[in-house]
């Protein structure tokens, strides 16, 4: 398997209500990641993109479900399934992305 | 906050208030919250966006216009209380500045007067002059209004009778200027540009003189009603003619621009009617008398009465003519400083006059500047020169009442009050609509006064005494109308005065009721 680039990995910043507060309270980034990226990976993609030597304590990852709707007999997906991932930074630092 | 207070031209000040970054920062993130409670912003609840998510998705100008929108009375406030200038009218935002944070207002200031030497001021006084013509003249009128119609359907118009005509006429000739130019030339030496703005504005060739429908003349020679020789040319008509005639008019009217200039007439008679005009009798002095609501038994009297009354009148239109002089004379002399602002909310005042006016002959403001073909910005423009004299004589008379001071007593008030009631047969009584109108008599009397003071001034005569003689004429006014509802009172019999007075006044009718019942 080919290995995921950097900007692969990491999809999209998730910028809502509650990651602004985890954000601004418990130094949490949330990302939107490739599917098959670990959390090695994810961490070190960060570290790449946002120049952070070794800052990143702690990744959590899950998968959000797919949410399906019904219409009738056909069901059909709302919104794909995707993998969300929880970065903890050091004290200190932050993501300029996310600056409130 | 830094204030800074400028006076620039026009009556003006201009402030520059320079606020703390903090304050501004504090009002952009009010203005952020209030706009994240009205946008949608993904991910966010309403009102929950932080300020860069409400950044990034309206843009900060957005934000910085709703936080000046916010700050801007607040400022405004304090910085007007802070620099002790006196606005006339709301102020403008002119400028701002963010790095540092500056706003900049302009407003108006209230008018500053100063009259001079207004006390020095001296005009000079023609006192009106009353003659035994003019008393024949007013004793015409009532015998025109006395006349008695003896047969409707004349067949030929003869001198003494009363037609009906309507009039139309048209210069036939252009008005010659080198003329009438050369007549103004006497006058005065100034520049030429000057004259043109001063001469009135000739009719020419094709324009009309008069125009009138359905006007009542009666053929007498001694009363031409537009021209002489105009009732000679109507003698022999008949009902239904058109008499078309020319006329030129005397060199010597008073009007340069029309005096010598030939006319035509084209007259149509409406009807005839054969009139009899009253005997200056005892009989007619009886009849005059009762309208007049006197008692008077003969003629010498009865000129004697109108002489007065004529004098009186005239007094008082040559008084407030006068008046008015002296006030031109002052502003003249003054020196007043005003904010345009002024002027405008004076046109203001005018135009809604003048479409009040016009809207009174039933016409509407739009199809009038249709008709007229008028734009709103022409009609303020011509409406500027009188508003500005307006505006200095308003602020000259404030300052007058100021200057001089009041001397409205309640007395003065009182007897005002009592009249009013009398002439529309009132009852007096505590209520609210009273106060209302005692405040428009206590005006309604200071200008009264200021008026006498200022004939008095411009005569160079003692003020106080001019108020006294003020008085004395309101308290004659006052038992002229007592005496006029005492006789309205006596009048009328029993039955049709209960009627007319329940239609006007209960309590007046009350009063009729138990008269009768007795």
């Amino acid at each position: 398997m080919a290995e995921l680039h950097i900007y692969d990995i990491i999809r999209r910043p998730v910028i809502t209500e509650k990651s602004t507060l985890i954000a601004e309270a418990q130094n949490k980034y949330v990302f939107e990641v490739a599917g098959k990226a670990n959390k090695i990976q994810i961490k070190e993609a960060v570290e790449e993109i946002f120049d952070l030597d070794g800052q990143v304590i702690k990744v959590n990852t899950m998968v959000m479900p797919a949410k399906r709707g019904r219409r009738g007999r056909n069901s059909y997906i709302r919104s794909r399934q995707w993998k969300k991932a929880v970065v903890t930074l050091e004290e200190g630092v932050t993501i300029e992305l996310f600056n409130v | 906050m830094n204030l800074q207070v400028e006076r620039i031209e026009n009556h003006k000040a201009r402030l520059t208030v320079e606020i703390e970054s903090a304050q501004f920062e504090s009002a952009k993130r009010k203005a952020a919250r209030k706009i994240s409670r009205q946008v949608n912003i993904r991910g966010f609840r309403k009102g929950k966006a932080p300020y860069s998510r409400v950044a990034k998705t309206v843009g900060e100008a957005t934000i910085i216009e709703e936080a000046v929108d916010g700050l801007t009375q607040e400022i405004y406030r304090q910085a007007l209380g802070d620099s002790k200038v006196d606005p006339y009218g709301p102020g403008d935002l002119e400028d701002i500045k963010l790095d540092p944070p500056t706003f900049i207002f302009t407003l108006p200031m209230r008018p500053v007067v100063d009259l001079k030497g207004f006390r020095e001021v001296r005009v000079d006084y023609e006192a009106p002059m009353i003659d035994e013509s003019d008393v024949d003249a007013r004793l015409r009128q009532y015998q025109i209004q006395l006349l008695q119609v003896l047969d409707e359907e004349v067949e030929a118009a003869q001198l003494g009778h009363r037609l009906y005509i309507d009039v139309d006429s048209e210069f036939l000739d252009d008005y010659d200027r080198e003329d009438a130019d050369s007549a103004f030339d006497e006058d005065a030496d100034a520049a030429d540009t000057d004259q043109a703005d001063v001469a009135p504005v000739a009719p020419q060739k094709g324009e009309p003189f008069v125009s009138e429908k359905d006007t009542p003349i009666i053929l007498d020679p001694n009363e031409d009603p537009f021209v002489h020789g105009f009732v000679e040319n109507l003698v022999d008509a008949q009902p239904g003619d058109d008499v078309v005639f020319e006329l030129t008019i005397p060199d010597d009217d008073v009007d340069p621009t029309i005096a010598g200039r030939l006319v035509e007439f084209v007259v149509t008679i409406n009807r005839i009617e054969a009139i009899s005009i009253p005997e200056l009798d005892d009989e007619f002095v009886r009849e005059v008398s009762e309208i007049r609501n006197e008692q008077v038994t003969d003629l010498a009297s009865l000129r004697t009465s109108l002489r007065e009354e004529m004098e009186r009148e005239a007094r008082q239109q040559s008084d407030n003519e006068y008046s008015q002089q002296v006030i031109t004379k002052i502003v003249e002399g003054a020196d007043i400083h005003y904010p345009e602002v002024a002027v405008e909310y004076q046109i203001d005042r005018q135009l809604s006059e003048f479409k009040g006016r016009i809207e009174q002959q039933g016409l509407s403001f739009e199809d009038f500047m249709r008709f007229t073909g008028d734009s709103d910005v022409d009609l303020r423009e011509r409406m500027h020169e009188e508003a500005v004299t307006r505006v200095e004589r308003s602020l000259a008379l404030d300052k007058l009442r100021e200057e001089l001071g009041t001397d409205v007593e309640e007395s003065d008030i009182d007897m005002r009050h009592e009249a009013f009631n009398a002439r529309f047969a009132r009852e007096a009584s505590d209520n609210e609509q009273d106060a209302v109108l005692r405040n428009f008599l206590r005006e309604e009397v200071e200008m009264a006064h200021l008026s006498a003071k200022l004939v008095a001034l411009g005569r160079d005569e003692d003020m106080a005494a001019a108020i006294e003689a003020r008085r004395a004429q309101a308290a004659l006014e006052l038992r002229q109308a007592l005496e006029d509802l005492a006789s309205i009172s006596e009048e009328p019999d029993a039955d049709e005065a209960t009627e007319s007075a329940a239609e006007t006044d209960p309590a007046e009718a009350s009063a009729f009721d138990a008269e009768s019942e007795s």
